[in-house]
């Protein structure tokens, strides 16, 4: 399975389905099926999100869940040890 | 019912119709087709229910008639330019699933007329089958009509039972 980060970019764009399925060429229907990880993309398509929302592939789509963004920040924000 | 633009990478307009609704006029379609050649092949062509039966008709071609000039139509027998590629895999899944179909009713039209052939006379069971030894063109028609609109019926009714369009509201 592989998980995205679509709808967090999408979101932060603030693009709608639909209007990042115009600008990738795909059914609407299919942005959702991509967001709940009930498709996964083709190689081709998941360039062009990437493109579209301006993020690296490997940004975007990975082979294990992405850890929660709160802890990804919480982390890059621990002041330094001494 | 609207019409309304379908894909976003087409100019296609179809009849569009909420999955619920596409879902409940496969089944009465396709139910209706089957039930009519049934109906018609156990009772003949005499029957007081001659009218309830030509309903059934009516019901079945109606409606996959109008299943086939809904949205799904084009998903079900769309170009591949004209549909996405998610689009394109339920498409491929829908057809040979409508393959299978065909081949299991062959298979067990073969089966059922291999039984009945062999089948004791109806006076030493008492169990009459009701089934003619040549089989009339009549009943063969129907049974290529019943084929014929379910097989071409299939694939956009199950891309309607596939459907999660209620889940993607933004």
């Amino acid at each position: 399975m592989v998980h995205n980060r679509i709808a967090l970019f999408r979101a932060e764009r603030g693009l709608t389905r639909k209007a990042l399925a115009e600008a990738v060429d795909v059914n609407p229907q299919t942005i959702g099926f991509l967001e709940r990880g009930d498709y996964s993309p083709s190689v081709e398509l998941a360039l062009r999100l990437a493109q579209v929302l301006g993020a690296r592939v490997e940004m975007l789509f990975a082979l294990e869940p992405f850890p929660p963004l709160a802890d990804q920040l919480g982390a890059a924000h621990l002041p330094e040890t001494p | 019912m609207i019409l309304r633009k379908t894909k976003s990478v087409t100019n296609r307009y179809d009849l569009a119709i909420s999955p619920r609704w596409a879902r409940v006029l496969s089944v009465v379609s396709i139910g209706s087709l089957w039930g009519w050649f049934f109906l018609k092949f156990s009772l003949g062509e005499d029957s007081r229910l001659a009218s309830v039966v030509g309903l059934l008709a009516l019901l079945g071609v109606g409606g996959s008639m109008f299943l086939l000039a809904t949205q799904y139509l084009n998903q079900a027998y769309g170009e591949d330019h004209e549909i996405d590629e998610r689009e394109r895999a339920l498409r491929d899944r829908a057809h040979r699933a409508a393959l299978n179909y065909v081949l299991w009713v062959f298979v067990l039209t073969y089966v059922a007329l291999e039984v009945a052939s062999r089948a004791p006379a109806p006076t030493a069971t008492g169990l009459a089958l009701n089934f003619p030894a040549v089989i009339p063109k009549g009943i063969v028609e129907n049974f290529l009509t019943v084929i014929f609109f379910t097989t071409f019926a299939l694939p956009p009714a199950l891309l309607a039972w596939w459907d999660r369009a209620d889940a993607d509201v933004d």
